[in-house]
Parts: C-alpha cells; sequence; structure tokens
C-alpha cells in the first residue's frame, strides 16, 4: 500500500517535472526566436518552406536553394536575360533562412555590381538588417551600394574596404575593389593589392585571377621590383 | 511424495484478438494437475487441444483467467523460482545473426552462471551441437535449431523442464539422443513436463500421461497401468479421443 | 543489475549484426559526395553547407536506425516468438524493458558517435574548426532528442500488435514533436478554447522535439545558448523519457505471449 502510494507520488511528481519544464522551456524559446522562425498562417508561400520549418530542418532547405542559385547564376543561358530570376530566388532564400548572411552579402553584390540593379541590391540588404539588425557588415554593404549607384567613388571604395576587412566577404568583393584600385592607382599599390588578395582569399578562381593580374603586371615592366613580388606569391 | 507443480481449477480463455470484437475462446477449462518431483510427465493431445496453452499459462506467458498456479510451492511471476526452471518452446528461434555460443551466453548472464564457458560448452555439447558453437544461427537446419533450443532450457541445471513438443524436427538418431537426455536428467533428479504427439516415445519414457482434450484434462495415469490396460499408449489416446 | 547489462549487450550485438551500422556507410557516402559536389559549387559557404547537411543528416539516419531497430526486434518478438524464451528466465520484465531502451539508446549513440566523427574529418579537411561549440551541442542535443524517441518507440513496442502500425505511430510522432511548438504558437492568440486544449494536450503530451533543435539555430545572432534554457531542457528529456518507460513497464508486465 505505501509503496504503491510512493510509486504514485514519484509518477506525479515526474509530471509535474515534465509539464513544467517544458513550459519553462518552451517560453525561453518563444522569447529567444524570433517571430519569424514559428510557423503562422502567412509565413510561406512555398511548400517546401512549411515543411522544412515544421520539421526543423530549414537552413538545410536554405542552402538547397542557395545551390539552386548558384547553378542558376553559373549558366551563361541565364545571362541574356541579365538573370531576371536572381532576386526572387535570394528573396526564397533568405525567407525560409533569414540568417543566411552570405546571401546578402553575395547576392546584393552580384545584383548591385554585375547586373546593376541597384533597387534590387538595396531591398536585399535592407531585408538582411531587419532580420539581422545586429550585423554592420552589412551596413556596409548598403553604403557601397548606395556610393555606387551616386558614383561618389571615394566613400564606395571606402564601404567595400571596410567591408574586405571582415573574414565572410564574398570573393567577387576581392575582384571588384581590385578593377577600381586599376583605374586610379600606381601599379606598384595595384600589385601589392592583388599580392594580399592571392595570400587571404578563399576562393580559387579569384586566386587564379590575381595571380595572372600579378604576373600581367611584371611582365608589362612597370613594377620597381619584380623580384620581390615573385618571392612573395611563390 | 513432493509436489513440484499444482494446477487447481485453472481456465484460460482468449480474449478475441481484434480489440473491437467481443468474441472468446476458451483455450483450456478446470484444470486440475499435480506434478510429483522427480517424474517425467507426458501431456498428450491433438492439435489445437489446449496442450501449449496449458504450459505457457503455467509458465506465466499468458495470465490465467481463474484458478491458481504453484511452482515450487510459489508464484511464477517470482524472478526466483525460475532460476530452477527450464523451457523449450514449440519451434524456437534465434536472431539469426548471432553463433549458438553468443546466444547461450546471453542467457548464462541472466542466470548469473559462474565459469560460463565451460557450462556453455559442455550443454552444447550434450545436446549435439559440438563443433557448431561459432556457427551463425543463420546456417542452422531447424533440427539444429531444436538442439539449440533444448540447449538453453538446460543451461541453469533446471530443477523442473518444461518441454513443448521437444522431439518435432529432430531425426530418428535425435529421437534417441533426446530420449537419453531426458533419461539422464530424470536419473539426476530432474522434474519433466512436457508434451508430446510421438506415442512410441512417451510410452517409453514417461512415468505418467494425461489426455488433454478440447481444452479439458482427463485425469494422468500411470504408463504401466496403461500398458496393463490397453496394451500401448497409443489405443488408450484413441479410445479417449475418438468419442 | 547484471540481466540488464547482459540484455544491453544482447540488443546491442543483435543490432550491429543486423548491418544496422551500415547506415554510417551510407552517411559517409553523402557527407563524402556532397562535400566534392558544393566544393565546386558553394565557395565560401561551403562550410555551413556542410554543417547544415551533415547535422540533418545525423538526425534523419538516425531516427531511421531507431526505425529499424525497432522493426527488427519487434518482428523477431512478435511473430518469431523470441521472448518466450527470455520472459522465463530470472529477470524481472522491468529489467528486460530497461536493458532494452539502453541498449536501443546505446546502439544509436556509436552511430551518432561515428557518423559525427565522419563530420568532423570532413570539415577540418575542408579548412574549419570541428570543435565548435554550437556544432557540438547541436549533436548532442539531436542525441538526446533520439533518446525521447527511443523511449516512445519502446512503449510503442510493447503497445502495438503490428510491427507496420508501431513504425507508423513513431513516424507520426516525430512530425508531431516538431510541429508542437508551432502549434502552440499559432493558438497562443487564438479565441478558441476548444482548439486551445486539443493543442496544449498535443503539446503535453507528444515529445516536445523542437526545443533540442539547435541545428536549424547554428547560424543565429541571437543569444540563444543559455545555460537555464539547457538546464530546463534536460530535466524535460529526462523526466518525459522516465515517464513513457514507466508506462511502457506497466504495459509490460501484464503483458501476455501468445
Ligand atoms: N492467441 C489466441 N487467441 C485465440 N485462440 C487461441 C490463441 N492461441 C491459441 N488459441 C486456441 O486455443 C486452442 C489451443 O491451442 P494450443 O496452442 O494450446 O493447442 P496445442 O494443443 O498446443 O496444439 P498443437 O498440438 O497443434 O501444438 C486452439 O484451438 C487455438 O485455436
Ligand atoms: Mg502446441
Amino acid at each position: 500500500m505505501i509503496k504503491k502510494i510512493l510509486k504514485f507520488t514519484f509518477l506525479f511528481f515526474l509530471i509535474i517535472a515534465c509539464c513544467i519544464s517544458n513550459y519553462i522551456a518552451t517560453k525561453d524559446l518563444f522569447k529567444n526566436q524570433p517571430e519569424w522562425y514559428f510557423l503562422r498562417k502567412h509565413s510561406f508561400k512555398k511548400f517546401n518552406h512549411i515543411l522544412s520549418a515544421a520539421m526543423g530542418f530549414r537552413a538545410v532547405m536554405a542552402d538547397f536553394e542557395y545551390i539552386y542559385f548558384l547553378q542558376y547564376y553559373g549558366d551563361p543561358a541565364n545571362k541574356r536575360e541579365r538573370y531576371i530570376k536572381l532576386y526572387s530566388i535570394f528573396d526564397s532564400i533568405t525567407d525560409i533562412d533569414p540568417h543566411f548572411i552570405f546571401t546578402y552579402t553575395f547576392g546584393s553584390a552580384i545584383l548591385a555590381f554585375d547586373v546593376k540593379r541597384y533597387d534590387e541590391a538595396i531591398s536585399l540588404i535592407k531585408k538582411g538588417l531587419k532580420y539581422n539588425p545586429t550585423l554592420w557588415r552589412l551596413r556596409l554593404y548598403l553604403g557601397a551600394i548606395v556610393y555606387k549607384e551616386l558614383e561618389d567613388k571615394e566613400k564606395y571604395v571606402s564601404y567595400l574596404e571596410e567591408a574586405l576587412k571582415y573574414d565572410d566577404h564574398p570573393a567577387m568583393i576581392e575582384r571588384i575593389l581590385g578593377h577600381i584600385y586599376e583605374q586610379y592607382k600606381t601599379p606598384d599599390e595595384v600589385v601589392a593589392y592583388w599580392v594580399k588578395i592571392y595570400k587571404i582569399t578563399k576562393d580559387k578562381e579569384t586566386r587564379q585571377h590575381a595571380y595572372k593580374k600579378i604576373i600581367h603586371y611584371i611582365e608589362s615592366k612597370k613594377i620597381k621590383n619584380p623580384e620581390s613580388i615573385l618571392e612573395q606569391i611563390k | 511424495m513432493e509436489i513440484v507443480i499444482e494446477v487447481k481449477n485453472l481456465t484460460k480463455i482468449y480474449k478475441s484478438l481484434d480489440f473491437w470484437k467481443k468474441d472468446t475462446y476458451t483455450g483450456i477449462k478446470d484444470v486440475n494437475l499435480s506434478i510429483y518431483k522427480g517424474e517425467i510427465f507426458g501431456l498428450l493431445g491433438l492439435n489445437g487441444a489446449g496442450k501449449t496453452t496449458l504450459m505457457k499459462t503455467l509458465l506465466g506467458l499468458l495470465q490465467p483467467t481463474t484458478g491458481s498456479i504453484k511452482i515450487l510451492g510459489s508464484s511464477i511471476n517470482n524472478t526466483e523460482i525460475r532460476k530452477y526452471i527450464g523451457y523449450m518452446p514449440e519451434l524456437p528461434y534465434f536472431p539469426k545473426y548471432l553463433k549458438a555460443y553468443e546466444i547461450l551466453e546471453y542467457f548464462a548472464d541472466i542466470f548469473n552462471i559462474h565459469n560460463k564457458r565451460q557450462k556453455i560448452l559442455q550443454t552444447l555439447e550434450l545436446v549435439g551441437l559440438k563443433g557448431n558453437e561459432y556457427k551463425k544461427i543463420k546456417g542452422f537446419s531447424k533440427g539444429m535449431q531444436s538442439r539449440l533450443g533444448m540447449a538453453q532450457a538446460l543451461i541453469n541445471d533446471p530443477e523442473i523442464l518444461f518441454l513443448d513438443e521437444p522431439m518435432s524436427g529432430l531425426d530418428p538418431l535425435g529421437y534417441k539422443e533426446m530420449r537419453d537426455v531426458l533419461v539422464d536428467l530424470n536419473k539426476n533428479g530432474k522434474t519433466i513436463f512436457f508434451n508430446s504427439h510421438i506415442l512410441s516415445e512417451v510410452e517409453k519414457i514417461c512415468d505418467r500421461v494425461a489426455i488433454m482434450h478440447r481444452g479439458h484434462l482427463i485425469e494422468p495415469v500411470k504408463v504401466s497401468w496403461i500398458i496393463k490396460k490397453f496394451k500401448s499408449v497409443e489405443s488408450y489416446f484413441i479410445h479417449h479421443v475418438k468419442e | 543489475m547484471k540481466s540488464v547489462l547482459a540484455v544491453i549487450e544482447y540488443i546491442v550485438k543483435q543490432n550491429i549484426r543486423n548491418k544496422m551500422l551500415n547506415v554510417l556507410t551510407i552517411f559517409s557516402i553523402f557527407i563524402i559526395g556532397f562535400s566534392l559536389a558544393i566544393s565546386e559549387l558553394a565557395q565560401e559557404s561551403e562550410i555551413r553547407m556542410l554543417k547544415d547537411f551533415g547535422l540533418f543528416s545525423i538526425s534523419l539516419l538516425s531516427f531511421i536506425t531507431l526505425l529499424l531497430s525497432v522493426t527488427i526486434q519487434m518482428f523477431e518478438e512478435t511473430e518469431l516468438k523470441t521472448m518466450h524464451i527470455i520472459m522465463v528466465k530470472p529477470i524481472k520484465r522491468s529489467e528486460y524493458l530497461i536493458g532494452k531502451y539502453f541498449g536501443i539508446i546505446t546502439t544509436l549513440f556509436i552511430n551518432i558517435l561515428f557518423m559525427f566523427i565522419v563530420l568532423m574529418l570532413v570539415i577540418n579537411i575542408r579548412g574549419s574548426d570541428p570543435w565548435e561549440l554550437k556544432l557540438l551541442l547541436s549533436v548532442f542535443f539531436i542525441f538526446i532528442s533520439i533518446c525521447i524517441i527511443s523511449s516512445v518507440a519502446v512503449l510503442f513496442s510493447v503497445i502495438a500488435t503490428s510491427v507496420p502500425g508501431c513504425v507508423l505511430f513513431l513516424f507520426f510522432t516525430y512530425v508531431l514533436g516538431h510541429l508542437t511548438i508551432h502549434l502552440k504558437k499559432l493558438v497562443a492568440h487564438s479565441e478558441n478554447t476548444v482548439i486551445k486544449i486539443i493543442v496544449d494536450i498535443i503539446y503535453y503530451v507528444v515529445p516536445n522535439l523542437e526545443l533540442f533543435n539547435l541545428k536549424n539555430k547554428l547560424e543565429t545572432t541571437y543569444g540563444l545558448i543559455e545555460p537555464s534554457f539547457f538546464l530546463f531542457i534536460i530535466i524535460y528529456a529526462i523526466s518525459y523519457i522516465s515517464i513513457i518507460l514507466l508506462i511502457s513497464i506497466k504495459y509490460f508486465d501484464k503483458k501476455e505471449f501468445f
């Protein structure tokens, strides 16, 4: 009899502990996670978004959409229509995972500097800032794009240089800056820049690009001491 | 004589397997039975008579609907008692990818047997599986699986052995071997409760037999008495189940 | 205690012999193939994708392993009647069930551990830090959540009479478990009390798996990872598992083996 009572009180306490901890943890989650994290009535337009959000794998789903974007962007056939779908693709990726920072930085760089649709680039960055207000890097991109549109080269370059300091900048920024430098800096400065890029870039193509540029400058004999440069990129 | 299994007014009613249906089936009805220490008891009966049902109820695999069961003076739910019991089900099956040795090792661990290696090898030899210790069950024939079933029942040197058709699946030599094993165990004072369809074997080894017919148990009698009255167990059996 | 260990060893051995760990090979092929495929494509976001995809595969494949393990065991227990033998041995039914649960957990632990090691290796080869705290925590919580589903699996395998039924219900629990928190949020401002009560019942009865889903939040800039939160979800996991196991034992004690 006493054993039975003990058993039931034990079970009772377990149930209480289970419910309370569940309740508190959920409260915590509600507080800590932004609104968009939870499914709402009009959360998504796409089925795969709803599915992945409900089952808790939205990060992977965003990755898959990102891969789709890379294929789309890599396909020359789409170049003719100036990658008209780009913005909607970026929008979709950042719908499912608004923390996908790289989509904002890379996406806005492409929109602004490659296909030159500034309004789309700005609105993408703004979306990024809305969901990631603490992410100061995004403001740099915004600044760069705005000044590029206003054709204020000095400010635009300074924003890009600032963005370059962050580890996770898209490789595209490196090349864009290089090309701008070529227009107004001395060959020595430009080569120094490319050497730096050659060393730090994570992108294979950009590294090759930098290498070609350096060789090109050395062959054109405008450089003061080509030997030390060659030494550096060995 | 000491009673080791005592069954009183045991009834087992099967409920319908589909929970929404109400129909029931009486497996065994009003069984009274006492088994004495050191005897070999044979339970006979047609297919579907309720032999397996009785054995499973005795072992606690099925809950009795009414009635009481005492094994070694205690309830079977007492785990202490189960240390003295061996059970071989009809058509024993073991996981395919395990080896004979590993399976017996598992049971030996549960019985907490000391120097288990020796005991396992010994038991396997006893049931005629010597040389197959490290073979996977996948490669076992039906008879070999039966033998392994016997081995796991013997691993703990049980006082009471419950065997559900131990001869099924064995070859003629196997019959003899099994008979020898049972008689040998019996000589060491073990009680054996088994059911079988092979009446000639029953006749050779049993002390007493009882017939199960449509869920009812017909009073157990001595084999020697049957031989005197009916000449053979077969004619006794047919006499009882024919009507 | 010794018999519980014997059961654990037996279940793990059986799972391994049943080629359950082949899942690991599948995982390795998956993850290495994926990493090769995206190395051509994805450039700078490669590491992020590797982590996301790796964690996603770990959680999915461990759930599949659980389903397989439960299916195989249930099939043997019900159809092939291996239970009859073990149930007359001197082991309490509760001990057997606990042994079985921890056997499943151990298999899954080995599984997840090896998958994670493969993932860490690939991440390391790709030139990033595999010892990142968030990554480790995510895997740890994947394991905890699979522990919870395993307890439900044990319960279902005791109650259910058919294997497909059990698998189906488990799958359902998995889906609902991830959904409850969204449902709760959805009805938070609803006026309809009936719906609220229904959602509350689901919310308290079905395991709240989304609490343990950190893999989605690897990239968050918010401070989600607070010690108090972890404390509560660990309490939740332990109490939930205990309750489910106690219920399973209660059922199992009365179970008949036809
Ligand atoms: N789970 C069950 N539900 C309903 N009825 C059952 C169940 N198991 C057995 N029965 C019925 O109980 C009766 C007795 O079955 P049991 O298995 O005890 O027969 P048996 O004497 O062992 O037969 P056999 O010689 O074929 O082994 C049979 O008529 C069978 O139909
Ligand atoms: Mg039978």
